[in-house]
Formats: structure tokens, C-alpha cells, sequence
């Protein structure tokens, strides 16, 4: 009798362990087959092909630096090339204001004339730019989406259904809040900031790049009290369903331990193993995702670092021709960079943050 | 280059003098002509910079004419400049700030195509990307 129970007991533990590890490599497949082609690609080049804890685990450190400067060097010709452009423009009408009039109106005027090009040619790069933060941010949510049912089952198999249904319906109206926000919010936000920039640019008479400044502090202000908010909440729900769910998972452990007789300390024990093995995938499949969220977003990162290098130098060049129009004017464009940044940042450490609390918290106990 | 020019300019200058006592008007004249010259002069050389404006005008890929707004822009305030000057050496400066505040005007309906397309840049920016 007792040969048979352990028989049993092993043929559950093994049989547990097989299901776990099927499932993961499913679960990586699931992953990376709904991630982007680019983002596949980056992380192909890095090393990690089907995702697994080995792949992440042997990555080359060499390798993704070899990769990240790869990126920066693709990143960087189009805002380059256009802040050359823009110099050679600044130059040429500076030049022609200094021979064309000996009187400062017109010399003003010309100056008007030429941040206005100046600002075309920037908005022309800029645009691309915003439509690829948008696109990253949806990529960002789309994969969320999808991530979101994935983690949540796993937390549910391994005895933490509490905390697996406040981090999905968490989560999930978040994702939907933050879609819909970026979409209507992103395009408003930048079109108005950099209008005002320019009208605040092109004349000494018009201030308002100061108006642009307050809506650039506000709207980051927001992003990060909605950062911070949205961490301590699903921090105290998390920590809050952990222990309902750490009680229900003591209570099952007692009850089957003292009301099944002979194996019940041994399926108790069983209990135990299924959780680890559980919480040892659900960790993985967190990591991958969290690697995975990240290289959507690095190539549109390093595209506004770029520009942000880019946008500094041309500044610099501005100050050192006395350019204080066209200086402003680069401040500005560099203060859009700036707020999609934040916008970006923000979304990729919202979910980076979800997902390690509840790797974190549903390991505990 | 630079010689030539300012044989020409000093010559003139010389010429300028000595008509100014007897006859002013002539020296008016002479001035026109002289600052037409000097003018001539350059003209070839600002084909160099014509390029520039051609080869940044066909590095950006703007939808207005780049090249054309540019060299309108230089044009009339180089122009003006010029023609204030000899307003003002004809003793006419109310004449010189009438045609400056319509060099100022002509600068303003150059750079028309440049407001507008940064207008519809703005709107492209706020409608399509919604």
C-alpha cells in the first residue's frame, strides 16, 4: 500500500513538473510570436530565439552592446543629417542679415523668415517621430494585452486567484486607459507645445513659449503622478489579495494534511512543489516579457536620444553663432523630444513595474 | 575680383566728389550707375550660392519651394538695402522708410507659403495621428 502511494505521489510530481515545462515553452512561443518583426529581429541578434530561462541567462553582454550601438548608428542619420541642414540654414541667414539691412526691422523679419524654415524643416523629421512613439506605444499595449491573461493564469494555477484577478482587471483597464490617453492626448499635446514654441520663437514680441513650457510641466507632471499612483495602488492590492490568497493556500495545506490520513503531509508537501514550480515558470515568463517589453521600445528610445543629442548640438552651435531665436527654437524641439520621452518611459516602466509586483508579491508566502 | 571692384568704387567715389558741387543731379546719377556695376559685378558669383539653396532645398524635400522662398527672401532685402541707401544719399528718407516697409511687406507674402505649410504640417500633426 504504502509502495503504491509513493508511486503515485511521485507520477503527480513528475507529471506536474512535465506539464510546467510544456506550458513555458508555449507560453515563450505565445510571446514572442506577437511581438513585432523589428523587435523579433533585436532579439534574435541578441541571442534569444525561443526564450527560454538558459537563452536569457547566457546572454552576451558584448553582444547587446554590439547591437545597442548598431541601433544608435542607424538612429542617428536622419536627425543628423537634418540638424546639418538646419545649421547650413542658420548660417546662410545669418550671413544675409548681417549684409542685407542696416536696419533691425528687416533684419528681424528676415530672422522670422528663417526660424520659420528652420522650425519646417524640424517639424518635417518630428513628425515621424511622434507617429513612431505612437506606434511603439500601441505595440507596448497590444503586447500588454496579451501578456496580462498569460501572467494571470499562471498566478491562478500556482493558488493565488485573489491576486491573479486584481493584477488582470488592474491591468487590463489601465492598458485600455493608457491607449486611449496617449492616442487623443499625445498628438494634441505635441501640436499645441510645438506652436506655441514657434510663435515664441520667431518674435521677441510673442511669449508664448511660456505657455508651451507650462503645458510640457503639466503633462509630464501628470504622467508621473499617474506613475506613481498606479504603482502604490496595485502595490496595496497586490500585497492585500498575496495574504488572502498566502491564508487560502495555509488553510488547504491544513486541511489536507490533517483530514487525509497517511499521505496527507505528503500531498501537502506535493501542494508545495506544484507552487515552486509554478512560481519558477511564472518568474521566467515575467522576465521574458519584461525583455520583451523593453526591446519594443529601445529602437523609438534611442531615436529621440539621437534627436535629443542632435537638438543639444545644433544648440550649441546656435549659442556659439548668437543665434537667440534659433536657440530657443532648438529648445523647444528639444523639449517635445522631451515629453515623448516621458510618454514612453512612462508606459514601459508602468508595465515593467506590473509585472515585477506581481512576480514579487505572488512569491511571497 | 576684389580689385576690380574697388577700382570701381574708388573711381566712382572720385567721380562722385567732384560732380557733387556743379551738378548733384549727375552725381545721383553716377551713383545708380556705379552701385549697378558693382552689382554686375557679383552676379555670377551668386550663382555659388544658389547652389547651396538647391542643394539644401533638395536635402530637406519640404512641399513648398525651399530654393524659391529663400532666394525671394535674399533677394528683396539686398534690394531694399541698396535702394534705401541711395534714397537716403538723395536726401529722400521718407522715400527710403516707404520702400523699406515694402521690402518688409514683400518679405512677408514670400514667406506666405512657409506659414502655410507649417500650418498644414500642424494640422496634418494633430489629425492624422488622432
Amino acid at each position: 500500500m504504502k509502495k503504491l502511494l509513493l508511486v503515485l505521489i511521485l507520477f503527480v510530481c513528475f507529471s506536474v513538473s512535465a506539464y510546467a515545462t510544456q506550458t513555458a515553452e508555449q507560453y515563450y512561443e505565445i510571446m514572442l510570436e506577437e511581438t513585432d518583426n523589428q523587435t523579433k529581429q533585436l532579439l534574435e541578434n541578441i541571442g534569444i530565439e525561443n526564450g527560454s530561462v538558459d537563452e536569457i541567462l547566457n546572454l552576451d553582454f558584448k553582444n547587446i552592446v554590439t547591437q545597442f550601438l548598431a541601433l544608435c548608428r542607424n538612429e542617428m542619420k536622419t536627425p543628423i543629417k537634418t540638424i546639418l541642414n538646419a545649421f547650413v540654414l542658420m548660417l546662410t541667414l545669418s550671413v544675409l542679415r548681417s549684409i542685407a539691412s542696416s536696419n533691425d526691422s528687416v533684419s528681424e523679419l528676415i530672422h522670422s523668415v528663417g526660424s520659420l524654415l528652420l522650425a519646417l524643416m524640424l517639424m518635417l523629421s518630428v513628425t515621424s517621430c511622434i507617429s513612431d512613439v505612437l506606434s511603439a506605444c500601441f505595440a507596448t499595449a497590444d503586447f500588454t494585452k496579451l501578456l496580462i491573461p498569460i501572467l494571470g493564469g499562471i498566478v491562478a494555477a500556482s493558488g493565488k486567484p485573489a491576486t491573479a484577478v486584481c493584477f488582470q482587471s488592474f491591468c487590463f483597464s489601465i492598458a485600455q486607459v493608457l491607449t486611449s490617453l496617449f492616442r487623443t492626448s499625445l498628438p494634441v499635446v505635441s501640436s499645441v507645445y510645438i506652436t506655441l514654441s514657434v510663435c515664441g520663437s520667431i518674435s521677441s514680441l510673442v511669449q508664448t513659449d511660456r505657455i508651451a513650457e507650462l503645458i510640457k510641466k503639466g503633462y509630464t507632471y501628470i504622467l508621473s503622478f499617474t506613475s506613481v499612483l498606479f504603482s502604490a495602488l496595485l502595490s496595496v492590492k497586490s500585497v492585500i489579495a498575496g495574504c488572502a490568497d498566502t491564508v487560502a493556500v495555509k488553510g488547504i495545506k491544513f486541511v489536507v494534511g490533517n483530514a487525509v490520513p497517511v499521505v496527507g503531509g505528503a500531498l501537502s508537501d506535493a501542494l508545495n512543489s506544484v507552487v515552486s514550480s509554478l512560481a519558477l515558470l511564472k518568474s521566467s515568463v515575467g522576465i521574458l516579457a519584461i525583455i520583451i517589453l523593453v526591446f519594443i521600445n529601445i529602437p523609438t528610445l534611442i531615436e529621440l536620444l539621437m534627436w535629443k543629442i542632435a537638438l543639444k548640438l545644433f544648440n550649441t552651435a546656435c549659442a556659439m553663432t548668437g543665434s537667440e531665436f534659433d536657440e530657443k527654437l532648438s529648445e523647444s524641439f528639444d523639449g517635445l523630444m522631451m515629453i515623448m520621452s516621458a510618454v514612453l518611459f512612462f508606459q514601459v516602466f508602468l508595465y515593467i513595474i506590473a509585472v515585477a509586483i506581481l512576480v514579487i508579491i505572488s512569491g511571497m508566502g | 575680383m576684389i580689385l576690380k571692384i574697388a577700382g570701381v568704387a574708388l573711381i566712382s567715389a572720385i567721380a562722385f566728389v567732384l560732380l557733387k558741387k556743379d551738378r548733384a543731379d549727375f552725381a545721383f546719377v553716377l551713383e545708380v550707375c556705379a552701385t549697378t556695376a558693382l552689382l554686375l559685378f557679383i552676379l555670377p558669383y551668386i550663382e555659388n550660392l544658389l547652389e547651396i539653396f538647391t542643394d539644401l532645398s533638395e536635402s530637406v524635400k519640404l512641399d513648398i519651394d525651399f530654393k524659391d522662398v529663400l532666394i525671394k527672401v535674399s533677394g528683396i532685402a539686398v534690394v531694399s538695402r541698396l535702394i534705401c541707401e541711395l534714397c537716403k544719399d538723395a536726401g529722400e528718407n521718407a522715400l527710403a522708410v516707404k520702400f523699406e516697409l515694402t521690402a518688409k511687406v514683400l518679405i512677408l507674402i514670400s514667406a506666405i507659403p512657409v506659414f502655410e505649410a507649417i500650418y498644414n504640417l500642424i494640422t496634418a500633426i494633430a489629425e492624422n495621428l488622432l
